[in-house]
């Protein structure tokens, strides 16, 4: 029975064989951690700094104080240059691995003004990467492993995504959340677009659009458990379900779904003997 | 081969490491950054939600929104973020606001406080009722720390 654990888990994590997945998803991911690295104006950030600023979580110990802007440039230079290496293919696991830290250090100065978002995400997923060799014809059996291990990892991060979102949910309200559609209401209604305050004036359709947002965070608790082309449904799914989020509200988390449309043409596109 | 099993177990470790750590996250309800559970809109509002938002206008009468004036994120999304901060220093988060938007924009203006309740009307639409409207303050241009790092 531990033998056939280990083996099951073994090839679970290591024998998936992701080379087209990979020859795809660089070029989707690396634009936009370049555009996340350059997205905020980090001088007004320093005129705020002084009485909005709160460092927490492990990094309080090591990077206490907000950084000079030269530092922020800096970080986003050599962030940005890596960014380009790592896309060039040549020492790509090295160039994201710097462009990781660069990624993880802007993320930390700039959630500590206490913002809500989930791009902490990306910057996983650029840490990911230095397991991955760009993509050539003698791809040797440790980087396959690797791409595999990497493939993983990200999977189960953006799985966990939606899970955590459904479980944080279901423990503050319970199904009263879906069943009574008010957050969703008044989210749309706060957010400002014209589609989502028009959508806020029916209940009925903040109900329906609760349940169906819940139903599908609830149902990532059973991806591990369903077939691979089913899993891949559920990330197309997840792919609609952030259309959505932005035409009504405009919140976009671009590296969710570009995971999401690549895995599950990934998934899918799989011939029934492999093991995805 | 040696190398191999060495990378199968670190693997083996870092995907069970992921699991873990993200579910004591998710679990938790202190702050780990940058083990960050995703947990937006999950706060329950079926009675309404009540919060305070601020009214900008110039000297002249031309009300602002603030994002127009200071276009980064957090002004963008006053609304949302507000509520969290004002929690804990409405007085001093609103005037250093009132300061840094003057010197922003060179012109003195009225901040306007209201306490705001989200509530569905008797069709069921969403509306905001606004509960109670207060001067918080009137800031000139003289009065500006955050000037000169503007």
């Amino acid at each position: 029975v531990k033998s056939r654990f280990a083996n099951l888990i073994n090839s679970f994590l290591f024998e998936l064989r992701p080379a087209r997945f990979f020859g795809v998803f660089p070029w989707l991911l690396y634009p936009i951690a370049l555009f996340e690295m350059w997205r905020y104006d980090f001088r007004i950030y320093e005129s705020i700094a002084p009485w909005l600023w709160q460092p927490s979580g492990f990094f309080r110990l090591i990077l206490p104080h907000f950084p000079t802007i030269s530092s922020v440039l800096a970080v986003r230079v050599v962030g940005s240059l890596a960014v380009l290496v790592a896309i060039s293919g040549k020492w790509s696991r090295s160039a994201a691995a710097v462009a990781f830290v660069a990624l993880l250090l802007l993320d930390y100065w700039h959630n500590m003004f206490g913002f809500i978002d989930a791009r902490i995400h990306l910057v996983w997923m650029i840490g990911l990467m230095t397991l991955v060799k760009a993509p050539s014809p003698q791809q040797t059996a440790e980087a396959d492993l690797l791409a595999s291990l990497a493939f993983r990892c990200m999977e189960l991060i953006v799985v966990l995504v939606y899970a955590q979102s459904a479980y944080a949910k279901i423990s503050n309200a319970g199904l009263t959340w879906a069943g009574e559609g008010s957050t969703l209401q008044i989210a749309w209604l706060r957010q400002g677009l014209p589609l989502g305050h028009w959508l806020a004036s029916s209940v009925l359709v903040a109900k329906i659009f609760s349940w169906l947002a819940l139903g599908l965070e609830a149902s990532f608790f059973t991806y591990y458990l369903v077939p691979r082309k089913m899993r891949g449904a559920l990330l197309l799914t997840a792919f609609l379900f952030h259309t959505g989020t932005f035409l009504t509200m405009n919140i976009s988390f671009a590296h969710l779904w570009v995971f999401n449309l690549a895995a599950a043409f990934y998934l899918i596109s799989q011939s029934p003997g492999t093991k995805a | 081969l040696n190398r191999q099993r060495y990378l199968k177990i670190f693997g083996g470790l870092l995907f069970a490491g992921i699991a873990a750590a993200q579910i004591t996250a998710a679990i938790s309800s202190a702050n780990l950054y940058p083990l960050n559970p995703y947990r937006m809109f999950s706060t329950p509002w079926h009675n309404g939600a009540k919060m305070l938002e601020l009214q900008i206008s110039t000297a002249s009468g031309k009300h602002l929104n603030v994002s127009e004036v200071l276009d980064i994120p957090f002004f963008q999304n006053h609304r949302i973020l507000y509520n969290g901060f004002v929690a804990k220093h409405p007085i001093e988060l609103e005037s250093k606001l009132c300061q840094l938007l003057v010197a922003r924009i060179g012109e003195n203006l009225n901040v306007v406080a209201e306490g705001v309740r989200y509530e569905r009307d008797h069709s069921g639409a969403m509306d905001r009722i606004i509960e109670r409207q207060e001067i918080r303050g009137h800031c000139t241009k003289t009065s500006l720390p955050l000037e000169s790092s503007l």
